[in-house]
This record gives C-alpha cells, structure tokens and sequence, in this order.
C-alpha cells in the first residue's frame, strides 16, 4: 500500500516512508524525515516485512527506536493480537520523538541575522549541538568548510538556507560534496532550511547530494519548528 | 575526469565547449557542462597542486553557475593559500552593474559577451582568440 500525500513541513507531494510498530505503520516524509501519522497496518505490509512467513501477522517489528519515524527491525516477536489479522491491534502509546544525539560541531549558512540566532539558540538549548559555527553566506562557508575539512575538524552536520543572496544553498551544497570527494572523506549530512517548497528540481539534488534532508520554515511559533528540526535530525544524524 | 592541470577549463554548453576545445588544441584544455563537475575538478587539481591557469565559464550551466562557480574558486584559494586562478566569463548574458561589481570583488576575472545568436563555430573563434591573448598577458605578468 503506498502513501502519498502532501508533507506539511516541506510541502512536497511524496511517496511516504512506512515503518511498522506492532501491527501500525508510521509514515514519514521521504523529503524531510517528518513523522507524519500513524495508522493500522494492512495484511500486505506486515508480509512484506516479515517476508517469509506470509500467513502470520505473528511475526511484526521489535521497536528499536519509538515515536514518529521509529526505528523497527524485523524479529520474531510473539504478539498474540496480532495473529488474528481481524483482531484490531491497540495504537501505539503517544511518545514523543526521540532526542538526536548531541552533534559536536554544526555549521550554520543563513543570510538572515535573526534566523541565524535562532538557529544557533535553538541548537544550542535543546543540546543538540556542543558548538555552533555560522556564515551570513556561502562562500565565506565552502572557505571554513575547506579548512575544517584540512584541519580534520569537519563538522557533524551543515544547516543550508536555501535562498541566499550570491550562491545559493544548493550551489554550497555541491561544493561541500566536491571538496569531500577530492579529500576522500564522508559525506556530512545536510539540512536544507528554505522559506519555499521543495521543487522537483530541488527533490532530485536532494537525491544527488544525500545525505540530505529539506525543511520549509514556516511562519509557526519557534517552540513547533525547533520540535520538527529535532524531529528531522534524529532520522538525519540518528538518536541520542 | 579529465584532469585539468595546467591548463586551461572551459564550462559552457555541450556544443560550444566542444568547439572551444577542438580549436584549442595547442593547449590542455579540460571541458565540462556542469559547475559541480568543474569544481571538483578544480579542487582536484589544487589539491595536487596543479590548478589549471584559466577558467572559462558561461553564466548558466548546470547544479553550479558560472558567478558561483568562480566564488567557490576564491573560498578554496583563500582556505588553501593558493594564487587566484584567472577566469573569464564567456556569457550570454551582458556585463550589467551587478556583474561588474561581481567581477570586481572576485578578482582576476574577466567577462565577454557570447553572441549567442550566433554559429557556434564563431563563438569558439572568438573564445579562442580571447583565451589565447588573456593566456599570453598572464604570461607577461
């Protein structure tokens, strides 16, 4: 069964990630990791993931990670409800999303003073990173980029606003993945923060740059749109 | 890839390069259609301490422009400590204010209009010509 909807957070139309939790499925935006719901899990899916054992709805994920976006491995888990697929399994409790581990380093590309210091607040009081680092635009980043890079201090995550005066965020971003090819190093993950939607041009970069993810600010309260980027980063960078 | 070494890069559309480089066979020329290509080529080579003399480059290519493209040059050059390499813009679109303040800012760099209307071969001898009088005056310092 296949989910398509319009994710709110990035606004892109899009095949939904599914992850299974005792008989439920939780989506998630492929575009940006946010969670999206959670519903009751068809015959088909719970075969799908189970693979071999397609009569049996006995055999559902072991919950490594909860909430929105969870983290489910396949394993036999005896659920005795889930053996009568008729038998309506009980929706997983409410949790809230896991923390993402604390990054040590993020670098942070935003022309926007303002949006700048809320960035590095927000990253900084949540503890999602230990130090932040920031550039008003992209060159003046590729240059810190290049030197962290020389300096074997590369950071842990790149926040990239898309719209910037001069070279754009998605210019940056190919920058950076060049310079880590010519220096044989791995791929930092990249999340796009933009005032626009995801296009299909951007949603095919994002595929050529990954590991990257896009979030759309909106003109949400700080307290939701800190909420959603943690959300984001524990699918980008993993949880605590 | 091809490597551009010590010579010279052009970035432009398929047509057009490819005509540029054909005239140009006196010297290494390395081609590309993609800015993201190009710059990696570039931070390629001066990595291995071999950055090529010139960079020519249309305005519009492709995941990198030719103004960013260039931008990206100057952060590297700067974070390495290395001489800026020449650039010339060889562009359709005409030297306004803004690109001229660019132009200044970057540094060793030049622009030229690309008559886009016409033949591509005219426009890979009038890029031959300019590349082969900007090489000789980087040469004479």
């Amino acid at each position: 069964m296949s989910d398509r909807r319009d994710c709110p957070s990035c606004g892109m139309q899009v095949e939904l990630e599914r992850t299974l939790e005792s008989g439920y499925v939780l989506v998630a935006c492929q575009i940006c990791g946010l969670g999206l719901g959670v519903r009751p899990a068809t015959a088909a899916e719970v075969r799908e993931l189970n693979g071999e054992s397609p009569d049996t709805l006995a055999r559902v994920g072991v919950v490594k990670r909860g909430g929105l976006g969870a983290i489910v491995e396949k394993a036999p888990a005896a659920d005795p409800r889930a053996a009568d697929p008729r038998a309506a399994p009980e929706p997983p409790p409410e949790r809230p999303a896991p923390p993402p581990r604390q990054m040590r380093r993020v670098f942070v590309v935003e022309d926007s003073a303002f949006l700048r210091a809320l960035t590095r607040d927000l990253l900084l009081e949540r503890q999602l990173a230990r130090e932040v680092q920031d550039w008003p635009d992209g060159p003046a980043f590729i240059e810190a980029f290049a030197r962290a890079v020389h300096a074997g201090e590369k950071p842990d995550l790149v926040i990239l606003d898309v719209r910037m005066p001069g070279m754009d965020g998605r210019e940056a971003a190919y920058a950076i993945r060049a310079i880590e090819t010519v220096h044989d190093q791995k791929r930092t993950p990249i999340l796009f923060f933009s005032g626009v939607l995801c296009d299909e041009p951007f949603k095919e970069s994002l595929k050529e740059l990954t590991n990257a993810r896009y979030v759309r600010k909106s003109d949400e309260d700080v307290q939701r749109l800190g909420e959603r980027i943690a959300e984001v980063l524990g699918r980008l960078v993993g949880a605590a | 890839m091809q490597q551009p070494g010590d010579g010279v890069v052009v970035v432009g559309p398929a047509e057009l390069v490819e005509a540029a480089a054909a005239r140009l066979g006196h010297l290494r020329v390395a081609t590309y259609t993609d800015g993201a290509a190009a710059f990696e080529a570039y931070a390629q080579a001066l990595h291995q301490g071999q950055a090529p003399r010139l960079v020519v480059t249309e305005l519009e290519v492709e995941r990198i422009s030719g103004a960013s493209l260039v931008r990206a040059m100057r952060a590297l050059e700067r974070a390495s400590g290395a001489r800026p390499t020449a650039a010339l813009f060889y562009a359709g679109r005409a030297a306004d204010a803004g690109l001229k303040t660019l132009i200044s800012e970057l540094g060793q760099t030049v622009h030229l209009d690309r008559p886009v209307q016409a033949p591509v071969a005219d426009q890979a001898a009038r890029l031959q010509i300019a590349i082969d009088r900007l090489l000789a005056q980087l040469k004479g310092g």
